[in-house]
């Protein structure tokens, strides 16, 4: 089973020119349409482990450039469930693997966008996801004790989109531990007490918060100021100070930021021209950095990054579930945000 | 051995310090038949380093390169109560073969031209270098290492806070100088000093001086692009290896001209030792050199001044002296324990006199270096000749030093290293290529260059010392270098997929 | 899938690759069917333990093969357990058989057996801990391979956590900034009970050889708290502590002000310290007949879960309940009839603070107000240390008047010394930031409103139109504190 049998045949699009300063529409949607046509393609056979992820990364794409129906909603919606483990209820990347709570929450939110979650059996997920919290309120990824800020954001995201967060988990611990990990210094947090801030983990955890309703607990002024430093002079954020900068790394400040309403301490536009110039202009697709091999993770990254910014041709993407806002909508659901002060 | 010899050769080189030994592995690389013969029953000609007993029998021998030797024994004047680490006369002597005492001593820049040739050439396999562990500077008579790094100036207790800001940006300033051409401030300082440029920077005095002496080494008179010019050779040499800009090659530096005679041997190139030439005639097309009761022939001819015989010496004019040196063996190493870490550092120091118009250099060495024994250091300091008299050349110099800085001297030695001047090798009437002989700089561009320049002469449009292969790479004949068979591959994937497909053979595979 | 350059290979190149790729996926492919294949017949063995190397040497990423891993760890470690009991359990029967003479000896081969189980059990953990660290050169940012270590040390009750502490210095050679090795030598150094002033000294040696390094920086910010504790918990650590920490990062911040590593350690240590996240403290309040309006510093998630009371000597009130006007869980209102007698003392009580009310004179409600932010005063040590500081930092602006960090932090320096006679000064730094840090200019305008709001809420009780009238100060963007406005009655701008 790979990415070939989801996509549709394709009419192909306009011709476009190289240019970075301008969004490749057509060849990324080429770029996502293809990722993993070509047989014996290495790195996709390679990235099985992932591909649940991978597939969350290329529908929620092309979604928010209104191209969903390129992709067979059937065989995804049948990949999907095929990995759905029997037992526990959680969701595995691919077939053959085991379940985790990073796919969990890639599963969910897939057929979230194909309003197919009446298709799976809900009440085991929520067992999957209520079985791994922890009486500190953490959670594991899996049943082999991993913790880690990456699975609070997956399980209460997960929860959210099933509209089963109440009288599920312990919410209340759940918010305890991850405040525990927040850092004096800086405002941010790592992925569990103690570590170092990160910008990947900032954005888990302020998503956990809004969707926990307690965006209240950071200290946003301390935490912005942490964020809009990742900004470099190319434009491009980083995720830690003195790193490079990355356009995976620019959705997770960008987004974090937005969630508490200071999207206007960094500049949108040279953001806007460092997430182009990442483009792949020859294939298609999104790298980390300019002049880098594309990948569909920064291309839902880029792309994501772009709509925040309210790039004209993109959907309107929500900064704490990573998916189209309509969706959100669609499924009621109404993660916080800080009101610009 | 000499019985066997061939006769005809492209190319005879005599003598086997720095500058002929590079020419020889050059020829040699390139595919010519080369003989290198050296008089002396060592390599390296004056660039040798020699054993205690040895350095002292030769100071005791003049000869045409190394003259007014002289050395004295000096009586440990350690305190009493410490008789156990009191060294004597007979000790050190018990001990002759751990050193390696340098004539011509120096350090190489971690990018300069010595260690791109090494690198360039390959020849960096039969090298070994240690990194220098201080640069110093003599700051109101006290001996301080200068800070090399970003860390280094974090770390420094000798610079303020606003000093170390100022320190910084003007290094940053000179190290990204000339990326933009139209900086005010090359236009401005273009026929000036690099003092006057220092001045106007604003720096402060400690800063100037730190710069002036150990940095940009200059003088109050060394013009602005020279200055810079060398600031920046100073920069880009930071951060190679270790924690200062220079290296000091293990064991001394008479092992270098015995890594590029390596190569020359590697490629076919022919050595005997102990093997002087009577005299050298010549014809329109060849060189005969007569040794030994042997004529032997080659298309070229290239010989270190001190080697040249009697009759042909007068050709290239007389040798006058060129450096002063001094070499101290003491017990106590220059300078505190800061800068003397774990037994003693290998460190640099330049020194001025006569208000700035003369300079030595000062390479201390410690038994890290393996040119010492352990407990013992090396002193060498090095300067222009101005007379015949090395001691008194360096008196201002070893006043400076000893006067104020405490110190165990066991045995001191100077002497000279004479050369002919190079208008004379230049101006001389015959086919053989003469060498220029040590000059007193820092690295071996001089050299380096000398030798080049002589290649040159030589095969005008052949390749200086291209890249020799490692053993592993060289390439059979015939062989497609795109062909990936299964040999190629890593080894353990190799095993893997044996294993793997031998398995399959055993399932069906529903794939 | 992170910085990997896209280079135009040559057609020799990629025609050399691809081959190898085919070849590679071909031994993927053929290695997960078969440890598939096992696994579905619980053939938990050796085999399935060397198939899994194969694997993760090159993809340490594949979650599921470590879980294989420790199938198969377990199940030789539940094998071994069940062969030492068996062995004791017919021990136990021999000693029963055998007469006394020859019990010595078999007590010996005992001691042998057991030993020789207790190497193989420790054998099974080293096999994994030296694939881990096989997998960490190939990938050390690997989640897996790092939590893979960490549960097999778990297993193992004799674990060498000393010889993990060595293990993380040497992988923090190699990378200074590694996160995942951070994060596991905090881990390993409490299981090693490394004591905290050796921590300390490891991180400042980390620091001495770059401080540009931001991991280090944060590793010391969470040591210094518990080694030297400030008591009245309105600065980070001790004061005497703090100076030396300060020197340090103004050092290292003079040295390369671009270096941003150390900037946010240095305001963390500008700052005022842990803020106290139970508390709710009443930053303005003002009640009339029929509501009461309270905001507080900062936001607490349930109001109503504190008793909040109008007392006078006549009678308490209890106002309930409480319901949040604005998001950030600030500014609070009740709805209730509530009797005002304006000569009588009213205080107000929130969770046993005590607060003293005024009389509005225009329309008799009673009301409360402190203005935001009082600095934490410092001793004379500090003080002076600061203004050395400051001092040094005005030196470096007359040199590089541009400097962004060094703006920023005088700015700091002077806020800290003294707010309200370098009010003026720090705010003509931002202004000055807006310009040369221009990415980050509505981050330097909106604390530059804060700034500017902060006094002008200082000065408000000190006016003559105090509490009824609120004069805004010019070109805010913004109304940061607008919650502490209830108390006025009108708000000019």
């Amino acid at each position: 089973m790979d990415f070939t049998t989801f996509v549709k045949p394709s009419n192909g699009g306009a011709t476009e020119s190289n240019d970075t300063s301008k969004l490749q529409f057509w060849k990324h949607v080429k770029y996502i349409e293809n990722h993993g046509k070509q047989e014996d393609d290495y790195e996709y056979c390679m990235t099985e482990f992932l591909r649940m992820s991978g597939i969350f990364w290329g529908v929620t794409a092309l979604d928010i450039m209104g191209q969903l129906d390129r992709l067979d909603r059937k065989s995804i919606i049948e990949f999907v469930k095929r990995c759905q483990c029997p037992s526990s209820g959680g969701f595995a990347p691919c077939e053959g693997h085991d379940p985790h709570m990073l796919y969990t929450l890639s599963a969910i939110q897939v057929l979230a966008t194909y309003d197919a979650l009446d298709e799976i059996d809900c009440d085991a997920v929520v067992r999957f996801v209520v079985g791994l919290q922890q009486p500190d309120g953490s959670f594991f990824g899996d049943k082999w004790g991993e913790v880690d800020n990456r699975f609070s954001f997956c399980a209460v995201a997960t929860l959210t989109l099933l509209k089963r967060m109440e009288q599920t988990i312990d919410v209340e611990k759940a918010v305890k531990f991850v405040m525990s990990c927040c850092n004096q210094t800086d405002g941010g947090f790592g992925s569990k007490p103690g570590a170092e801030s990160h910008a990947g983990l900032i954005y888990c955890c302020v998503g956990f918060l809004s969707l926990t309703q307690r965006l209240h607990l950071l200290d946003v002024d301390k935490l912005g100021w942490w964020l809009c430093e990742r900004q470099l002079p190319s434009g491009g954020l980083n995720g830690r100070p003195e790193k490079l900068p990355d356009v995976c790394y620019s959705w997770w400040v960008l987004s974090s930021l937005t969630i508490m309403g200071r999207l206007h301490w960094i500049s949108s536009e040279k953001l806007q021209q460092f997430i182009l110039s990442c483009q792949d202009t020859e294939t298609g697709g999104f790298s980390d950095r300019t002049g880098n091999m594309p990948d569909i993770f920064h291309t839902l990254f880029g792309i994501g990054g772009l709509s925040l910014l309210g790039h004209s041709g993109l959907k309107v993407i929500n900064p704490t579930l990573c998916m189209p806002q309509y969706i959100i909508d669609r499924l009621g659901i109404q993660p916080q945000m800080v009101n610009q002060a | 051995m000499s019985d066997d010899l061939p006769e005809e050769f492209d190319l005879i080189v005599i003598g086997t310090g720095f500058v002929e030994s590079c020419v020889a592995a050059a020829a040699s690389r390139i595919g010519k038949n080369v003989l290198h013969i050296d008089a002396n029953d060592y390599y390296g000609d004056v660039w040798s380093s020699f054993s205690l007993e040895a350095f002292i029998k030769l100071l005791e021998q003049p000869s045409n390169s190394l003259r007014n030797g002289s050395y004295t024994w000096h009586k440990s004047t350690e305190q009493e109560e410490q008789p156990v680490t009191s060294w004597t006369r007979e000790s050190l002597l018990e001990k002759s073969r751990r050193f390696s005492l340098d004539l011509s001593p120096r350090v190489a820049y971690c990018a300069g031209s010595l260690v791109q040739l090494l690198i360039q050439s390959n020849i960096c396999r039969y090298a070994e270098f240690r990194s220098l562990d201080h640069v110093c500077m003599l700051y109101n008579e006290e001996l301080v290492s200068v800070p090399c790094s970003r860390s280094d100036v974090f770390n420094t207790k000798t610079l303020t806070m606003v000093e170390k800001r100022l320190l910084m940006k003007f290094l940053t300033a000179c190290n990204d100088y000339g990326e933009d051409k139209c900086n005010e401030d090359s236009l401005a300082f273009r026929g000036r000093t690099f003092l006057e440029y220092l001045q106007a920077q604003r720096v402060t005095e400690k800063i100037a001086n730190c710069v002036m002496q150990a940095i940009a080494m200059c003088d109050a008179n060394t013009s602005f692009e020279t200055g810079m010019q060398r600031t920046q050779r100073f920069l880009g040499s930071l951060g190679r290896y270790g924690n200062t800009p220079f290296l000091f090659p293990m064991y001394g530096c008479g092992e270098l001209p015995q890594c590029f005679c390596r190569l020359c041997a590697v490629y076919g190139g022919i050595y005997c030792l102990k093997r002087s030439v009577d005299d050298i005639n010549w014809t329109d097309s060849e060189l005969l050199v007569s040794s030994a009761g042997k004529t032997l022939r080659a298309k070229h001819l290239v010989c270190a001044p001190s080697q040249l015989p009697a009759t042909l010496a007068t050709h290239f004019g007389e040798s006058e002296p060129r450096i002063s040196r001094g070499l101290f063996i003491t017990s106590k190493p220059l300078g505190n324990e800061e800068l003397n870490k774990g037994g003693g550092g290998v460190n640099l120091l330049r020194l001025l006199a006569a208000n700035g118009e003369r300079e030595a250099c000062l390479i201390q060495l410690s038994h890290y270096s393996g040119a010492c024994p352990e407990g013992l250091y090396i002193l060498h300091l090095t300067t222009p000749a101005i007379s015949a008299d090395p001691a008194a050349d360096l008196a201002d110099f070893a006043a400076q030093l000893f006067e104020t800085h405490a110190s165990q001297i066991l045995l001191s030695a100077y002497f000279t290293i004479a050369a002919p001047a190079a208008e004379g090798i230049a101006n001389a009437d015959t086919p053989i290529l003469c060498t220029a002989g040590p000059a007193y700089e820092q690295d071996y561009d001089a050299a380096i260059e000398n030798a080049r320049q002589i290649f040159s002469q030589l095969y005008a449009n052949e390749e200086f010392l291209p890249r020799a292969p490692d053993p592993e790479e060289i390439v059979v004949d015939g062989e497609d270098p795109s062909a990936l068979n299964e040999h190629s591959l890593p080894d353990d994937l190799r095993a893997q997929l044996q294993d793997l497909e031998q398995a399959a053979q055993h399932m069906d595979i529903a794939d | 899938m992170h910085g990997r350059v896209k280079v135009r290979t040559t057609e020799e190149e990629r025609e050399r690759k691809k081959k190898e790729q085919v070849l590679k996926m071909r031994a993927y492919r053929a290695a997960m069917t078969r440890i598939q294949k096992k696994r579905s017949l619980s053939e938990l063995d050796d085999e399935m333990l060397g198939l899994t190397v194969q694997i993760l040497l090159r993809n340490p990423d594949i979650n599921t093969l470590w879980n294989i891993r420790r199938e198969c760890v377990l199940r030789k470690i539940a094998e071994l357990e069940k062969t030492i009991k068996e062995n004791e359990t017919r021990d136990i029967q021999k000693v029963e058989e055998h007469s006394e003479g020859d019990k010595k000896t078999d007590d010996e081969k005992e001691v042998d057996k057991k030993e020789v189980l207790a190497q193989q059990l420790q054998s099974i953990y080293k096999t994994e801990l030296e694939l881990t660290e096989q997998c960490l050169m190939v990938n050390p940012k690997s989640y897996n391979s790092w939590h893979h270590r960490c549960w097999t040390l778990e297993q193992n009750p004799e674990a060498d956590w000393q010889r993990e502490v060595q293990l993380c210095n040497k992988y923090l050679k190699y990378d200074e900034r590694n996160f995942h090795t951070w994060d596991y030598r905090r881990y390993v150094s409490e299981k090693a009970s490394v004591p905290p002033e050796q921590e300390l000294d490891f991180c400042t040696d980390k620091i001495k050889v770059n401080f540009s390094n931001y991991s280090s920086w944060h590793h010391r910010s969470l040591l210094l708290p518990t080694l030297y504790p400030n008591e009245q918990q309105d600065r980070p650590m001790s004061e005497h502590k703090l100076k030396e920490e300060l020197e340090m990062v103004l050092t290292a911040a003079f040295t390369d002000p671009n270096d941003s590593s150390a900037w946010f350690y240095q305001r963390w240590l500008l700052g005022s310290g842990r803020q106290s996240e139970q508390s709710a403290t009443v930053a303005a309040f003002r009640c009339w007949p029929y509501k009461a309006q309270l905001s507080l510093k900062s936001s607490y998630p349930e109001l109503s879960q504190l008793t909040v009371q109008l007392v006078s000597e006549q009678q308490t009130l209890q106002l309930q309940p409480w319901k949040a006007v604005n998001s950030e869980k600030t500014q609070w209102q009740c709805e209730q009839v509530i009797e005002i007698e304006p000569s009588r003392d009213y205080f107000l009580d929130v969770a046993g603070q005590r607060k003293q009310l005024a009389v509005n004179p225009n329309d008799q409600s009673l009301y409360y107000f402190v203005p935001p932010h009082a600095t934490s005063s410092c001793s004379k040590e500090l003080l002076a240390e600061l203004q050395t500081q400051l001092q040094s930092c005005l030196d470096l602006l007359e040199y590089e008047p541009d400097s962004k960090w060094t703006l920023l932090t005088s700015a700091l320096l002077m806020r800290a010394i003294d707010v309200n006679s370098y009010h003026e000064q720090s705010l003509s730094h931002l202004a000055k930031l807006v310009q040369v840090d221009a990415l980050r200019q509505g981050y330097y305008k909106d604390l530059s409103a804060r700034w500017t709001m902060e006094m002008a809420l200082a000065k408000w009780p000190t006016s003559s139109n105090y509490p009824q009238l609120f004069e805004m100060p010019t070109e805010m963007s913004m109304t940061p504190y607008a919650h502490y406005l209830i108390v006025a009655d009108k708000i000019s701008s």
